[in-house]
């Protein structure tokens, strides 16, 4: 039964798999690293399209790329700590 | 607190604001985050016990007496004005404030303090708790009877647009027992709270009830609240939006119980003896209550053409995928929820 118990091992483990993306390995070879590989890239697509619609399709996927990169930053201490209970928790009682 | 020039600037402000009613709701906020000038009054009171900490007496000078009589002619403040003021008055070596290269340093930070706590305020203002939630409560007889035939039959309605008033600062709008349009938090506590004794009561009917039944269906109900919440506030984060109050949202999402609570009850009762025009009212629940979803999170997601156009303008493809959201957000999620929740 999907309870407060199932949404937080959701939450969890969705916070994890965007936690444990590898810049190098991954997230720069389609091209959502962060902002310093982005901007290179995206300077040479705008030579090719010039048109307003560029802009709004980057901001949606500039968030998504901010979101993951915070998420990365901000969350790897903490989820190091709530990963090692939700271990521990499982070993014992689960 | 330390101040170096007494009450005397503060004092002085009032004074002047004592003058300008109308220019006081404006100009409020800015100014008294500024740093305080020296002004050097004369006739308003001193305290003694400040000046001992200051260390300075406020000097009276004509020019400056001048001066504060030229401002409340005018009941305009600019901070230029007193910039010159100041570096005219200043005597150096006397106080450090009073040089023209800390003042403007002070100013400086002040500026970027104003700006830092306008961000925070932006930003995580909404999520904090000390918000005023007795406004969502202000509800009438009236109000929710009426409001819940919305929910079921959106199609009456013509104005789907909150009352706004201009008179309180915190509160734009009207409170819900004046504007139908208006979220409460009323209907959806207590429509939460009668979906889970509901389901108790039709599980008890049909003899296998037991108390444990409470606790997993209000974790369960919760859940399903807290992951419907999180997924239209990223997507509010996505797109860009205005970040409104976690309230609206709140109230917003949690308006579905009634929908479910109607459905729980038709199946209950009438709903062997109509097969399988059930489902068909239950494709119609879902249709009414998206319908009234997505004409009522409009304000939040598009802004209004009139009032916030110049602040946040938004391109066509923009606003389509706004829409798109919406569309997904109000009749794919609510639906699918719906779904599962009444089965």
């Amino acid at each position: 039964m999907f309870g407060l118990g199932k949404l937080l091992y959701v939450v969890v483990l969705t916070i994890n798999g965007i936690a444990v993306l590898s810049e190098e390995r991954f997230l720069n070879r389609i091209g959502w690293g962060s902002r310093r590989y982005d901007q290179q890239a995206n300077i040479q697509f705008n030579q090719f399209n010039t048109g307003i619609a560029v802009n709004d399709e980057g901001s949606i996927k500039n968030k998504i790329i901010n979101l993951i990169n915070a998420t990365r930053t901000l969350m790897r201490i903490p989820l190091i700590v709530l990963n090692i209970f939700i271990i521990l928790y499982e070993l014992i009682l689960g | 607190m330390y101040n170096p020039y007494g009450n005397v600037a503060a004092d002085s402000y009032q004074n002047q604001y004592q003058y300008q009613p109308h220019d006081q709701s404006q100009q409020q906020s800015p100014q008294n985050l500024q740093h305080p000038q020296p002004h050097h009054p004369t006739s308003f009171g001193h305290h003694p016990q400040q000046q001992m900490y200051t260390g300075q007496p406020p000097v009276p000078t004509a020019a400056a007496q001048q001066h504060q009589q030229y401002q409340q002619h005018q009941q305009q403040q600019q901070q230029q004005q007193q910039q010159q003021q100041q570096q005219q008055h200043a005597q150096p070596g006397f106080n450090f404030l009073n040089e023209p290269a800390a003042a403007l340093a002070s100013q400086f930070a002040m500026s970027g303090f104003q700006q830092s706590n306008q961000y925070i305020q932006e930003n995580f203002g909404n999520l904090s708790i000390s918000g005023d939630i007795n406004y969502y409560f202000q509800v009438s007889n009236s109000y929710v009877f009426s409001k819940i035939f919305l929910i079921l039959f959106p199609y009456r309605q013509k104005d789907w647009s909150r009352i706004s008033t201009k008179e309180t600062g915190e509160n734009q709008f009207l409170p819900p027992n004046r504007d139908i349009n208006a979220p409460d938090l009323y209907i959806p506590l207590m429509s939460f709270s009668t979906y889970i004794l509901l389901w108790a009561a039709f599980q008890g009917l049909k003899g296998d009830f037991h108390p444990e039944l409470f606790g997993y269906l209000s974790s369960q109900t919760l859940a399903f609240s807290i992951l419907d919440i999180l997924i239209f506030k990223t997507g509010l984060y996505l797109l860009g939006c205005p970040q409104s109050s976690i309230y609206d949202i709140v109230s917003f999402s949690s308006y579905k119980y009634v929908s479910i609570i109607v459905l729980l009850c038709l199946k209950h009762s009438i709903g062997d003896w109509l097969g399988l025009g059930y489902y068909v009212s239950v494709l119609v629940l879902i249709a009414n209550l998206a319908i009234f979803l997505m004409r009522s999170l409009r304000f939040l997601i598009l802004p209004t053409n009139n009032t916030s156009a110049a602040t946040n303008s938004i391109t066509s493809r923009q606003r389509k995928i706004r829409i798109q959201f919406l569309f997904v957000y109000a009749v794919i999620i609510q639906g699918l929820i719906i779904l599962y929740m009444s089965k």
